[in-house]
């Protein structure tokens, strides 16, 4: 089965003071919803995807504070989708690592009942598993976001640079699900990307992935490098993690290329963990560029 | 043992709510007692912001760690393999000075040292965090996790060695996790410890490079080194590290003439193979002499390695009996309670110097360093 990859750019998604404007977000998302399931209506395109009556955790990535973090705008954009669908607002969770770094980006805890619900792994009551969970080369505890508290996830990263990954989009952030990311890094993190996708309460549970690319770190990363940082204006959407990003990492390339850098393979950092997660192993969805359906849509 | 319980932890100041540790804090309460400047931490951002001492700064804010061989490449706002050292923009911290995880008194026989004043005690004490990643880690709920996840206190060195003097240990060991990853905690608690009187000794992996472990060295006054295996193939595969550094540190050691013993735990079909033991101990004689104890000890299923059994005692015997057949002179069965194995036997005269079971000594006829019984020195530190 093929997959399908959609990228939206939006040439208006930006005020002219850089910050992000949520309409323009928020039509962008649901432009990138509908080209993903073909639906006329973006609500249709997440019905098929969850059940309204379950949890559902967004996974952001905010390890490189404001300026390089998911956005808010979008964040509360695909919030307020979920809601409008009949997803009740507490149960709609805004989730990463540490609370630190969720303030950082811009996000403030909440767990106010009847309030989307903001949350982190080390806040009061979360934490992580008690049992270690097993796959390939990785044992990690998981956080109870994902084994307990959500029934489905959306995986929001950004897409970066990653000076050891060499591209961190959206396997890459579930790196943020578990306990020792540290363990994971060596040999530009391959298998282990693909080996803590596959963990059950990961691929079972992620249904869909949004990748904020309205700001691109091309190179330099996963800190915010402003000289390496382009405004993209995208969104990047799939159901399928591999293949967003096999596309993303395609996006990545073509940035180093037009401003003059060498690519992640002449780097030694190319991201080898894509096509280990789309082999016969892993099975976690298409590597293959000849596999995936690539549609752009833009807007202004 | 008594938990900390919400009375004390309030009273001493704690900072937050309840934690997300993994980890028991058995000796909590008798700490705040003893030490009441001490409270427990529990929030990530009251971690410390100690600077590393052993890195070089790279490019683009990016920091190459020069503590141990693994020399982790750090970008900013990364950490290193250990987690427990971070770089934020361009400078490299670790995360985990004055901040321990654990803390008891032990035997130093549970260390194990055997010939490091044998009877006495250990104010041991570890932080979060590890440089290596061994699938059979007894000790994986603080030694693989972050400072992050576990209950920690702040007790910095002047504290930790107060807390040796009044319980009256005459050592404190460095233990439990991997020191090298708290190296800068470790080695500013010997330095003052020696100025108190209190020793120090260091239970590690031996993964360190070359300058820190010498600089160290200066304020140690034992080491125990966790020799894993004899293949880089195993180490690479059950522990994620590397067995070369292992034996340049244990030749470090020997050179700079600090006083030495080994573990080699005996994991069932993977490194029991008594060729490999063979090599092992032809190695150490030639390069640490026949007087280094080596305690071969008994493995547990445990962490990842859930799937083998627990060492026949058989085979640790073979072990033994391979090391002494090679010439070393202090060889030792360790995890096996009350097995002859972990007494202390002369090797001029053969009668028991040191009679143990479990952590316990029945009798020591050790007297001024040398055999009651013949006369001839035993190498070890004994007062």
């Amino acid at each position: 089965m093929r997959s399908r990859v959609v990228l939206v750019r939006h040439k208006d998604i930006f005020d002219n003071r850089g910050r992000l404007k949520r309409p323009k977000v928020t039509e962008a998302l649901d432009a990138g919803l509908k080209a993903l399931t073909g639906d006329g209506d973006s609500r249709d395109s997440l019905r098929k995807l969850f059940d309204a009556s379950g949890s559902v955790a967004l996974k952001l990535n905010c390890l490189a504070g404001r300026m390089l973090s998911t956005a808010p705008e979008l964040t509360f954009s695909l919030a307020e989708g979920l809601h409008s669908l009949g997803v009740k607002k507490s149960d709609v969770i805004i989730w990463e690592r540490t609370g630190r770094e969720l303030a950082s980006a811009g996000y403030s805890l909440n767990t106010k009942e009847g309030d989307f619900r903001v949350l982190a792994t080390d806040s009061r009551g979360v934490g992580y598993s008690r049992s270690l969970f097993v796959s390939g080369k990785v044992g990690s505890l998981l956080s109870r976001i994902m084994t307990g508290i959500a029934d489905f996830a959306i995986n929001m990263p950004i897409l970066k640079d990653h000076n050891l990954a060499g591209l961190s989009g959206g396997m890459k952030n579930y790196y943020g699900a578990i306990h020792n990311p540290n363990k994971f890094h060596d040999n530009n993190c391959d298998p282990y990307v693909a080996d803590v996708n596959a963990l059950p309460d990961i691929k079972n549970k992620n249904r869909l992935t949004i990748c904020d690319c309205t700001r691109v770190q091309y190179h330099g990363g996963p800190g915010y490098k402003p000289q390496w940082c382009e405004k993209f204006g995208g969104i990047l959407l799939s159901k399928d993690p591999v293949a967003l990003d096999r596309i993303a990492y395609n996006i990545l390339e073509e940035l180093r290329e037009k401003h003059g850098l060498k690519t992640l393979k002449e780097e030694g950092r190319e991201p080898k963990y894509i096509f280990t997660a789309g082999d016969e192993e892993h099975k976690l969805g298409s590597c293959s560029i000849e596999d995936i359906d690539f549609v752009e849509v833009g807007l202004s | 043992m008594s938990r900390i319980d919400r009375r004390e932890f309030l009273r001493y100041g704690a900072l937050g709510a309840s934690s997300l540790a993994l980890s028991s804090f058995p000796f909590g309460g008798k700490i705040l007692n003893f030490c009441p400047r001490a409270y427990a931490l529990e929030l990530a951002s009251d971690l410390s912001t100690e600077e590393a001492r052993y890195y070089k700064k790279l490019k683009d804010w990016v920091v190459e760690c020069e503590l141990c061989p693994r020399s982790c490449k750090v970008a900013d706002r990364e950490r290193g393999y250990c987690g427990v050292r971070e770089n934020r923009e361009g400078k490299y911290f670790t995360l985990v000075y004055s901040r321990p995880c654990s803390l008891n008194v032990d035997p130093i026989e549970k260390k194990p040292l055997f010939h490091f004043l044998p009877g006495t005690t250990a104010f041991s004490m570890a932080t979060a965090g590890c440089n290596v990643n061994c699938k059979f880690c007894q000790n994986w709920d603080i030694s693989q996790v972050r400072p992050e996840q576990t209950r920690n206190y702040f007790l910095p060195p002047e504290e930790l060695v107060d807390l040796a003097v009044r319980y009256k240990a005459p050592t404190i060991a460095y233990t439990y996790s991997e020191p090298i990853i708290f190296y800068e905690y470790m080695y500013d608690t010997a330095k003052l410890g020696h100025t108190k009187g209190i020793r120090s000794v260091m239970i590690s992996g031996g993964y360190i490079k070359e300058k820190p472990l010498v600089d160290l060295l200066k304020h140690l006054d034992a080491v125990k080194i966790d020799l894993k295996a004899f293949t880089e193939k195993y180490y690479k595969e059950v522990c994620h590290g590397e067995l070369k550094p292992i034996l340049d540190c244990l030749v470090t050691l020997k050179r700079e003439g600090i006083w030495t013993e080994i573990v080699y735990l005996v994991v069932p079909t993977l490194n029991d193979d008594r060729r490999e033991i063979d090599d092992m101990c032809a190695w150490i004689l030639d390069n640490l002499g026949p007087d280094v104890p080596v305690h071969f000890t008994r493995f547990h299923p445990m962490y990842l390695l859930k799937n083998l059994p627990s060492t026949p005692v058989k085979t640790l015997e073979m072990a033994r009996r391979t090391a002494l057949k090679k010439g070393l002179n202090f060889v030792y069965i360790g995890n096996v309670p009350g097995h002859e194995g972990e007494n202390t036997y002369c090797p001029k005269c053969g009668k028991v110097l040191i009679k143990r079971t479990g952590f316990s000594i029945l009798s020591n006829d050790v007297v001024s360093g040398k055999c009651k019984h013949c006369g001839k020195m035993i190498p070890g530190v004994w007062s």
